[in-house]
This record gives structure tokens, sequence and C-alpha cells, in this order.
């Protein structure tokens, strides 16, 4: 393998492991911030604690996002200086905008969120939350530019040729209208809202299937702990995941709109073996590129039909679930809620089929039809990348395991116990066994 | 424009050694602390933790938006030194995060060690990067391991990590009471003349690598480590060791900028946004701080 492959497999690993935790957090957080409100207008108890249990899980997730999105950021400079000599200052400006209009503020008030619990006043909390939303979505739409530039570029004009070239912005507007970056984000949002709503619905539907009774009959007498908890948890779960999951497919489907013209060898290589198709796509660049293989492995059809055939076969079953969110409807059907537990790997089995066909399917470019991904990466020997590979992927991997094995442990606990919204007393206190001393909850 | 974008990059690139540097010298003179009080130590330092390390993202987000070539230049042709610091970086707030996430002696302890070896080694590494850019880093391909990690920079890794440490202790000193306050003050009574030493010599073999007169800037360093030895209010006390961190940073900049200068150049629409957008940023960061100002009680939100 060259340097160039294992910079590329270090890419794949490291954006894919960010992708995992980032779907989490876009998805989640709209939920948090409802939760939230319901909390903040009618003071309930059930709230509190919807926002409480939810919000922890939102929060170590976020740690892993934080951690792989450094890597993320540093990896460009390290090796793929390519970008950095010929689009440097067009790439590098939706990036720059990004951490400092948008991550800089979602990391501060999430902060802000997490330790001025119970310190700030009940709608000022609420905002920060609702601020963290909106923030967060501005840093995928910032990013999104930076990718559909690589995609498609636009609003830029390039001089020279190869890695000797270089790209400055003529249209900002371009760049941020660019079909590429507003076409994916109306895929990618939902996709993520469908993330987060199927987490919810896993794990209510774990605990709503959990009952301590020894026999069948027992089991089935039982009414489960925190039913109302997991009840209206699981419900705001569906009524997301739902609807979310059928907008995600058709804005898959709508991108195909201007695909063809955009990229013409991705879309070619999506129908799997169509070789007149394919054939037709390599004449077209090697016309307008000189000679060369233009094509992207064939293999991304396969992660792509895993999405439209997911799309197509899920969305039915769970227009069956919907009308289970009435009332109590969904508690007792135990076979419904293990096939809900055993959905959750499926939002991320697709997430990452999202991500391949998206950017294996634009090789061998990095930007689409001016730079290709050889030309891009830094000239570093073998050993050099092979070490920061291996010590990278066994690091975020380590960590990655970590983090979902204690994203399962809290869930798995259920909303008892919870360090989020705790005060230091409180949890000293429970940690050396004793009881809760009063006053710390009615900070 | 050149001045604008090196004073911003200047000003992040400070902000995050004072105020990011606080929480790695915190998770360095973790040990120091006995264990009961380390979550009161973790829980000090946790909500300044994401907004701190954001300085630095900003400040190589900036630097890639209006000197890409600068900026590649820099974290390629460092990469033996990058590398280990971004794993350093991962690592310290990986044990930041999940060390209070399970009970039990073995998970916290294995984490405790964690976070004060990771922290070190980031503190380290920021000072081998900062000693290669003194020695001067090759304008294309990338330094040997051998020279990356020659006797200069390894005292300048050294340094910095000296020097952080006391901040960290300068830092927890404003915002803990009791005994893990006064462990505090006794690290930093314990380490500052060390940082001081290790400043000067730096600041002296820096002179006989590259010479400057911004040299004369960073000799402010080693002045304030002993100065917040003497100093009994702890807000004085962490102002002193702030500017004992910030000051080599600023003199590398300073010296730097006849190079850095005439590569700097944004497209107009990071120059119409950023620099409005920094000062909003610099609004809510100062309400943070603002809010969380005093020493942190049985009341505190906890969750590290």
């Amino acid at each position: 393998m060259s340097a160039v492959d294992l910079a590329r497999i270090q890419f794949a690993v490291t954006t894919n492991a960010h992708f995992l935790f980032v779907v989490v957090t876009l998805g989640l957080a709209p939920l948090i911030a409802f939760m939230q409100l319901r909390w903040t207008v009618t003071g309930r108890e059930v709230h509190e604690r919807m926002t409480r249990f939810w919000g922890q899980i939102y929060v170590v997730n976020y740690a892993l996002g934080i951690v792989t999105g450094i890597v993320m950021e540093f990896q460009f400079a390290l090796n793929w200086t390519g970008i950095s000599h010929v689009a440097g200052q067009v790439f590098g400006a939706p990036l720059a905008l990004e951490t400092i209009l948008a991550f800089f503020a979602e990391a501060t008030f999430l902060g802000l969120w997490i330790f001025g619990w119970g310190r700030l006043p009940k709608w000022l909390h609420l905002g920060l939350f609702v601020l963290v939303t909106l923030t967060a979505y501005a840093s995928a739409y910032w990013i999104m530019i930076a990718n559909g530039f690589l995609q498609h570029p636009v609003g830029a004009v390039l001089s020279g040729t190869g890695r000797a070239a270089t790209a400055r912005i003529t249209d900002f507007a371009a760049m941020a209208t660019n079909p590429n970056t507003v076409g994916a984000l109306a895929h990618l949002l939902p996709a993520a809202l469908f993330t987060g709503g199927m987490l919810v619905t896993a794990v209510s539907a774990y605990h709503l299937r959990r009952r301590t009774g020894r026999t069948w009959a027992e089991r089935r007498r039982e009414r489960p702990e925190n039913e109302e908890f997991f009840v209206r948890s699981i419900r705001l779960g569906l009524l997301v995941a739902l609807p979310a999951l059928v907008w995600t497919a058709i804005q898959g489907y709508v991108q195909f709109g201007y695909l063809g013209a955009d990229q013409p060898t991705k879309v070619a290589m999506l129908g799997g073996s169509a070789a007149k198709a394919a054939a037709a796509a390599q004449a077209h660049m090697v016309a307008a590129h000189g000679p060369g293989a233009y094509l992207p492995p064939g293999w991304i059809s396969v992660p792509y039909a895993i999405m439209s055939a997911t799309a197509e076969t899920f969305a039915l079953p769970l227009l069956f679930l919907l009308p289970f969110v009435i009332r109590r409807w969904i508690v007792r059907r135990r076979i419904l809620l293990k096939v809900l537990v055993w959905a959750l790997p499926v939002p991320f089995v697709l997430v990452v089929c999202g991500w391949l066909v998206r950017e294996v399917g634009r090789q061998p470019w990095v930007i689409y039809g001016v730079l290709r991904t050889t030309d891009a990466a830094t000239p570093l020997s073998t050993g050099t990348v092979a070490a920061s590979l291996t010590v990278f992927s066994l690091l975020i991997g380590f960590l990655m395991l970590t983090d979902w094995l204690l994203m399962a442990r809290l869930a798995r606990r259920g909303p008892r116990d919870l360090t989020l919204g705790a005060s230091l007393a409180e949890v000293e206190a429970r940690e050396a066994g004793h009881p809760e001393p009063a006053y710390a909850r009615t900070i | 424009m050149a001045y604008l974008w090196l004073t911003l990059i200047a000003l992040l690139a400070c902000g995050w050694t004072v105020l990011d540097g606080s929480g790695t010298g915190v998770g360095m003179i973790a040990a120091r602390v006995a264990p009961a009080d380390r979550r009161r130590l973790l829980t000090a330092y946790g909500p300044f933790l994401l907004a701190n390390e954001m300085w630095l993202i900003a400040a190589a987000g900036l630097l890639a938006a209006v000197s890409p070539v600068t900026e590649a230049r820099l974290l390629s042709g460092a990469y033996v030194v990058v590398v280990p610091l971004l794993a350093a970086w991962i690592l310290r707030d990986a044990s930041f995060w999940l060390r209070a996430r399970r009970p039990g002696r073995v998970w916290r302890g294995v984490w405790d060690r964690v976070l004060v070896a990771a922290s070190t080694a980031f503190a380290g590494c920021t000072g081998v990067l900062l000693g290669n850019v003194v020695q001067g880093l090759p304008a294309s391909g990338t330094v040997s391991p051998v020279h990356a990690y020659g006797p200069f920079p390894l005292l300048c890794g050294a340094t910095m990590a000296a020097l952080l440490a006391v901040h960290g202790a300068t830092f927890a000193r404003t915002r803990l009471t009791g005994d893990p306050a006064a462990r505090a003050t006794a690290t930093v009574r314990r380490l500052s003349p060390y940082a001081a030493g290790l400043a000067l010599t730096t600041v002296l073999a820096s002179l006989l690598v590259a010479p400057s007169p911004a040299a004369a800037l960073a000799l402010a360093s080693p002045l304030a480590v002993l100065a917040c030895r003497a100093q009994t209010s702890p807000p004085r006390a962490f102002a002193c060791s702030a500017i004992a961190v910030a000051t080599p940073v600023l003199a590398l900049l300073v010296a730097a900028s006849g190079t850095l200068l005439p590569t700097m150049n944004a497209s107009p629409v990071v120059t119409a946004l950023l620099p409005p957008a920094l000062a909003v940023t610099l609004l809510y960061q100062a309400a943070l701080w603002w809010l969380f100002r005093r020493p942190v009680n049985d009341r505190a939100a906890v969750f590290f």
C-alpha cells in the first residue's frame, strides 16, 4: 500500500468515527430542546428527568464527537496539503467561519448549560440549549459548504493546473447555495434526526420490555418501571424518526437531479454493472481532462443498494407502528418492542453507507474535476503515514468502544442516579452511600 | 489587513495557552490533590474545558483561511511532533470526560494516571512544536525525528510543561478552597523556581539557535513565574502565570511576523464576517468567566 492509500484509510476511519457521533449530536439536540421546553413550561418532574437522562447520553456522546473532530480538522494540514496549496483560501474560508461562528459558540454554550444547571434562570438555561442546537446545525451547514465545494467547485476561479493551481473565491453566495451543499444537507439533517429518534426509541423500547417477574404471565401483568417516562420518550422518538426517514429517502433521490450533471462518474457507478453508462462517463471525463481512470470503485453500488433498500422496506413497518404511539398501546407489544431495540444499528449503518457513496463516489478526485486525490496528498513516506494511522486508529477505536459501552451502561440504568444536573454534594453523598442531602435539590 | 490577521491569530494563540493551558496544567497537577478532592478540581475547571480548547481550533482554522500554506507547512512540516500532540490532546480530553462515568477505584485511578500523563505529554509536545518553529521548519517535506526532538526542542518542551503546571496550580487556587487550594499553593511554591530557571535557559538558548530581538519579550516569562510565587492573592497569581505562559508564544509570533505577514491574505467573506464574529465570541466567553469566577462549593453542578 502506498502512503496515499494509508492516508485515505486514516481519513475514512477518523471521518466515519466523527460522523457516527455527530449524527447523534444533531439528532438528539432538538429532542432534548423539546423536552426541556416542556419542563420549563410545565415544571413537571418527568420532563426534568427526561431532559437530564437524554441530556446525559447526549453529552457523553458529545465527548467523542469533539475528540474525533480534533483529528479531522488537523489532518487536512497533515496529510492533504495539496488542498491547502490549491484551494486553501477557498476551502479554509467556510472551515474558519465554522469554528468561530458556530463551533466556538456551541462549545461555550454547552459548557454553560452543563455547569449552569440549577444556577441560571430556567428560561435562560433553556435558551442556552436552544443555542447549542442552532449552532450545531449552523456548524453542519458551514462544513457542508466546504464539502460541497470539494464535490462540485462553484463560486471560485482557478488558475493553473494540478498542484501548481491556485483558487480564490469569486462568488460566496454561489458556494453557500451550491446544490451539492444544500441538497446533501437536506438529506443529512433528516438522517441525523432519524438516528436521534431511533436511539430514543430503542432505549425506551428496551426499558418498556424489561420486567422483573419470573414467569411470562407475571411479566405480562407487571407495569414497566418508569412507564410514563419511557412512553413519552418512545412517542417522541417514533414521531421524529418516521417522518425523518421518509424525508431522508426523498432527499436522497432528489440529489440525482443535479448529480447526473455535476458528478457523472458517481451516478454511472451506482447502477452496479451498468457498463454502458460507466464507459460513457469515462469517455466524457477523458475528453475533458485527458487520459486516465476516472471511475470510482464499483463496490459503491453496494452501500447505495443498502440505503435504497432500507428506505423502501423500513418506511412501511414504521407506518404500521404509528398508531401505537396513542396512549399506552405500545407498552404491551413485547415483540414490537424487541424489534425496535434491535433496530438501533440501522441508522448507523445507513450513515456510513451514505458517507461511502458520497465520498468514495467522487474518487479519483479530491476537488471534483480540479484536483486528484494523489496530487492532494502530502509527499510523506509510507512509514510515517502508517505510524500515524496506527496511533489514531487504535486510540479512536478504543475510545469509541469505551464511550459506546458507557452510553449503553447509562442507557440501561435508566433515569436514576443521574450525574447531569446533580450537585457536587449530591454526587459525593451518593458515592459514599449516604442518602442525598435535602438542600441539594432545591437550589 | 495582514496586520489584523496576525493580531487575531496572536490573540487566539496566546488566549489558548493562557486558557486551555490552565486546563492542561490542572490535568498535570491532578495527582497532587487528594483523590477525594479530584472531582472538585475537575469541577473547578469543568465549565471552561470545551470553551477553552476552542481557542486553538479557532487559531488553526483562522490560519488555514488566511495563510493555508503556512498552516500546511507548520503541521505537515512538524508531522512527527503534531501526531503525538494530537494523540495527547485527545487522551487529556477523554480522561476529563470519561473518568467520572463509572464509580470504582480502579477505573478512576487509571483515568487519573492517563490524565496526568496525557496532560504532561500535551504540554511537552506544545513546547517541542514551538521549539521546532524557533529552529525553523523545512520549506517542504517534514523534519526528521532526530532533529524534531533535538536538545533545543526538548528544552522548550520541558519549559512549557513546567510553566503550564504552575499555571494550572494558580488556576486551581482561584476556584478552590481548603485543602486542595493549599496543595495547589504548595505546588506553585515548589515548581515555580524550576519553571523560571527553565524559561530563562530556554530564552538564552534561543539566542544561540535563532537570535531575535523578540527574545527580550520572552524574558518576561521567567520574571512573571517568580512574581506569581510571591503573590498571595489567587487572581493576581493567575495573572502572573498567564503572562508567563503567553509571552513565549507572543515573542515567537513577533519574531516570525516578517515571514508570516506577506503570506496572509483572506477572501472577502472571511474579512467581512470573521472579525465581528470574534468580537461577539469574546463577549460570551467573558460571560462564561464572570459566571464561574467564584470558588466552587457543594452546590456547584458537576459532570466530570
